[in-house]
């Protein structure tokens, strides 16, 4: 398994990487392993920056039971000398798993009835629009397409999850239609199903596309009469599709940068018909060691009580606000959008109540 | 005993410069890092040996939303010290309450 190293190892490598004489490396290790002894022995603690504490912990005496004999014994109170490894060394260490995070497995199970089809009928669905936006040229056509196959899976939706083949026939209906067109599958290759994260992915993206799916409806019967209602609601697509390809990146790193740079590229053609309904977001910050939604919050708006408009922002990729990956991408939206402003007290108070409810839910 | 003083007192010990013992223990650390990261066991004949071990995941209820809580596996340091420094400091702080 594991192989060791021993001192004689250990020397021999420092004194190669510091052109020291061995001599004085080995010196240098008797005289600081005798020096954390006359401290362990002195003070019962020493801390050593960038390795950790040695520390003299007290046992006190307690009773124990010989299974075979029945004897009862009393083993004295006693010291034992412990390590606490430094937090950063520690954390480096961990590296391997650092990208887990606690899970609550109640919660999870009431979300524990994903529709895989459907899940993919919407993938592919936001990346058939991705591939069809860049050719402004025929708008009409666009449209058309991109209409069609909203109703029917809307009706599916509606019709509810016991039917499943219908909307794997919209999925294949799509291949029908746009031969040219790579499906995702080809384009991305998603890991296999047996990795956890991808479950909770595609109930986030289920979610997400229902959302969508009612949004788009409401706004294609409130602007059927409008001549330019397919622009808008192409765009008003493009800027929402970002959220389910960022839950994607939750399974792989790498194609999360690919995507997010196919989808900007859209969103800043058409950014000038949504300036007056949408507000862009002033900035995206990545979660690192130590960062908090309430410092990410007190530095954009000037009051951490408004983190909760961070993590309604990006709700979709945030399982637990007080427990957020690391290297998890966030955006910051636009004050307006929220109507967040640090000096009005009716804003803050607002922002407090819904706080204190978020506080509640993810104790 | 602090970090400070710890590195006054090696210097006291030892016939060199204290940048020097400050970049010798620097490096040490690193070597003890790395050798770690790569799984590998560290042994100092009359100290102790440090190794990287697996703590396993593992399901915790919360205690006031008595929701069952995955919590997933970590890899941590373990120290064991040496039989001598084990013995030497099992009955030797008897002043300390």
């Amino acid at each position: 398994m594991s192989h060791k190293i021993t001192d004689t190892e250990l020397i021999e490598l420092l004194s190669a990487r510091l052109n020291l004489s061995e001599a004085i490396t080995d010196g240098f290790l008797k005289t600081y392993i005798g020096v954390i002894c006359e401290g362990l022995a002195e003070d019962g603690i020493v801390k050593i920056t960038g390795l950790g504490t040695f520390k003299l912990q007290k046992l006190e005496s307690r009773k124990i039971v010989n299974i075979q004999t029945g004897k009862e014994q009393i083993i004295p109170a006693h010291y034992k000398v412990a390590f606490t490894p430094d937090k950063d060394l520690a954390f480096r260490l961990n590296e391997p798993f650092a990208h887990l995070t606690t899970i609550d497995l109640d919660e999870e199970e009431l979300k524990e009835e994903p529709i895989e089809p459907i899940a993919a009928a919407a993938r592919e669905y936001f990346d058939e629009e991705i591939h069809e936006i860049p050719l402004p040229i025929d708008i009409d056509t666009t449209h058309m397409q991109v209409e069609s196959p909203i109703n029917y899976t809307i009706e599916t939706n509606k019709e509810s999850s016991d039917k499943n083949d219908a909307s794997q026939e919209v999925g294949s209906s799509y291949k029908e239609k746009y031969v040219d067109i790579p499906s995702p599958e080809e384009v991305k290759n998603y890991p296999a199903k047996e990795h956890k994260g991808y479950m909770v992915a595609s109930v986030l993206l289920l979610l997400v596309a229902i959302g969508l799916f009612t949004l788009f409806y409401i706004r294609i019967s409130s602007l059927k009469s409008d001549k330019n209602a397919p622009k808008a609601v192409i765009s008003e697509n493009i800027v929402t599709t970002p959220s389910p390809l960022v839950i994607d990146s939750v399974i792989s790193d790498k194609t999360l940068e690919k995507e997010i740079k196919l989808t900007d590229t859209p969103t800043t053609s058409v950014e000038p018909v949504l300036s007056d309904k949408k507000y862009e977001p002033i900035a995206q910050e990545s979660i690192r060691y130590g960062s908090r939604l309430t410092l990410l919050a007190q530095k954009y708006y000037g009051n951490k009580h408004f983190w909760c408009y961070i993590f309604e922002e990006n709700k979709s990729e945030i399982q637990n606000p007080n427990q957020i990956p690391i290297g998890t991408v966030l955006v910051i939206p636009d004050p307006r959008k929220y109507d967040i402003d640090a000096r009005s007290a009716e804003s803050v108070a607002k922002a407090k109540q819904y706080t204190d409810e978020l506080n509640g839910r993810y104790k | 005993m602090n970090n400070k003083e710890f590195e006054k007192r090696l210097a006291e010990k030892l016939p060199l410069k204290s940048e020097v013992i400050q970049q010798i223990s620097e490096e040490l650390i690193k070597l003890i890092e790395q050798s770690l990261a790569q799984d590998q066991t560290v042994q100092f004949t009359e100290f102790g040996t440090f190794e990287m071990k697996k703590r396993g995941e593992r399901i915790t209820k919360h205690p006031s939303t008595k929701n069952r809580i995955l919590i997933p596996p970590k890899l941590i340091i373990n120290f064991s010290p040496v039989k001598s420094i084990k013995d030497n400091f099992k009955h030797n702080q008897s002043d300390e309450s």
